[in-house]
């Protein structure tokens, strides 16, 4: 007897088959089908369909047996699969593989074997279509041809349920990489946040230091110390506003009128600039984001602006509420989004921390909404669309 | 705005030694005319109160003390000096170096502080601070 060989890439073929999840499942009606219309166009007793475990051939349909597998190594099907057409033994007595095989030797006496290799689009052969009978017998080039055309069937279905299986896990995996991204994501912005917050406390130090070096020496050191003292100042800044941004988060979200925002982000940010608005909107918003956002802009439109105040256009269509911030500028320039990046100046030589409006981009996804920025007609407007009802 | 009787002395409570020095030099500016008294750690500041409390007489009008100092903190301190010296009534102000640690401050005002003070930076931006929080009485 002739034990069949293993495949060049078993290891390949298994993980294959495994991915499937098909082993040991119940039978299902359109493989039962294809068994039945075998067994029906090449009159055998015993009909299969199989797939090659590590060391069993196990039945997904079956006619004419009561068991669920049966060796590997004894099997007719692990010769099949080498095989890209039909492999038929007329008579298993007189053929050297299988004469002293336990299956043909003893019961059941099998005596003939047709079996097609069951092989996905890709190439991988799992099992078989097969039939068996205890009479010598051949099948007819029709009978063939039908054999062939089931397994193809079959292997249809095969191939679309492992399109859908491989699809499962790449978007599973997809899924716990996006989780994976936003826990380091989420750690490095602690660490930012942690950081910003540790220097922080050394550049007060120098401010402070700097005024009483002044202070002790009645103004002497000023020259030096002054624009010594600017320096700490501005890098205090950049420190705070990187810092802010890292710790963003949202906090408790409640309906707000979009006009009482306005209004509060015109006091604090010591009503630099005009503020006319028009119309009104209430959303559901962390007030004390939305707020800092209106004041950063309000800023913007203070030291970049060239007009004396700010417009802010409040939207409400009861889905979308939308705030547009928008003021005069010496010259229409080319915007994109681009504008909204961390550390990205409008202005070169400007002495801005290059985070206002990443932060206005930043409360904006924390609503779940966004944020766009244009330029025309020498007016340049920064558009907030936040989500009525909030995340 | 805190009454901060004269006739007592102000603690400074803070590890830092510059800290320390820069608010000595904001409250010496301040229109505040007590004497301060600086201790460079918790515990330090915790023996001489205790001693202060045998002899009857504490002395003190306000005390300015650091959140976050190595060994005893800031919150520690303030714990054992309200359940333990019973000291329910002596002004305690607890300082921060930024404003948004917001979980110390609550947990300051539940332990007992009179309120908080955020360091700031600037010195003017700093006496502003102290002169709206705090008037001699």
């Amino acid at each position: 007897m002739k034990e069949p060989d293993l495949p060049a890439n078993e290891n390949e073929r298994m993980a294959a088959l495994l991915d499937l999840k098909i082993l040991d499942t119940a039978p299902e009606e359109v493989f039962d089908r294809i068994t039945r219309l075998a067994a029906h166009i090449i009159d055998a007793p015993v009909v299969l369909m199989t797939f090659l475990d590590e060391d069993r051939n196990w039945f997904k349909s079956k006619i004419g047996v009561d068991f669920a597998d049966s060796p590997r190594n004894i099997s007719f099907c692990g010769h099949a699969i080498h095989n890209d057409e039909v492999m038929m033994v007329p008579d298993a007595q007189e053929d050297e593989r299988f004469a002293d095989n336990p299956l043909v030797a003893e019961m059941p006496n099998v005596r003939f074997y047709a079996g097609a290799p069951l092989i996905l689009s890709d190439g991988i052969r799992l099992g078989t279509l097969c039939a068996f009978d205890m009479q010598p017998r051949v099948l007819s080039d029709e009978q063939i041809g039908a054999l062939r055309d089931l397994a193809s069937v079959a292997v249809d279905e095969l191939d679309l349920r492992k399109s859908v299986e491989v699809e499962a896990r790449i978007s599973q995996e997809l899924r716990e990489q996006t989780v994976e991204l936003q826990h380091s994501n989420q750690a490095l912005e602690q660490y930012v946040y942690m950081a910003s917050h540790d220097l922080r406390a050394p550049l007060k130090r120098l401010i402070n230091l700097a005024d009483l070096a002044v202070l002790d020496s009645d103004g002497a050191a000023s020259g030096l110390v002054g624009p010594m003292r600017e320096s700490a100042v501005e890098m205090e800044e950049l420190v705070s506003g990187y810092g802010r941004l890292a710790g963003l988060s949202q906090g408790e979200a409640s309906e707000q009128l979009a006009s009482a925002m306005v209004k509060e982000a015109y006091e604090a940010s010591g009503q630099i600039i005009d503020v006319r608005v028009t119309g009104d909107a209430s959303v559901v918003c962390d007030s004390f984001l939305v707020t800092q956002a209106l004041v950063n802009l309000l800023e913007n439109a203070h030291k970049y602006g060239s007009g004396d105040s700010v417009v802010i256009d409040l939207t409400d269509d009861n889905e979308q509420v939308g705030i547009a911030v928008s003021n005069e500028v010496e010259q229409s320039f080319e915007v994109d989004n681009t504008i909204f990046a961390p550390f990205k100046r409008l202005v070169s030589d400007d002495r801005g921390t290059g985070l206002g409006l990443a932060i206005v981009e930043r409360v904006a996804q924390l609503h779940g909404g966004s944020a766009s920025a244009s330029c025309s007609d020498k007016t340049f407007a920064v558009q907030l669309s936040l989500p009525k009802r909030g995340i | 705005m805190i009454q901060i009787p004269r006739d007592g002395e102000i603690a400074l409570v803070d590890d830092d030694d510059l800290d320390r020095m820069i608010m000595s030099r904001v409250l010496g500016i301040s229109n505040l005319e007590n004497t301060v008294i600086d201790y460079p750690s918790a515990e330090s500041f915790i023996d001489d109160l205790a001693t202060r409390n045998e002899s009857g007489h504490i002395g003190l009008s306000l005390v300015l003390m650091d959140v976050n100092m190595p060994g005893m903190s800031g919150l520690e301190a303030l714990e054992h000096i309200r359940s333990v010296l019973g000291l329910i009534d002596l002004p305690i102000i607890v300082m921060l170096t930024s404003s948004e640690a917001g979980a110390d401050m609550e947990k300051a005002t539940q332990l007992g502080a009179h309120g908080y003070l955020a360091k700031q930076s600037g010195i003017d931006k700093f006496v502003g601070v102290i002169d709206e929080e705090f008037v001699n009485v």
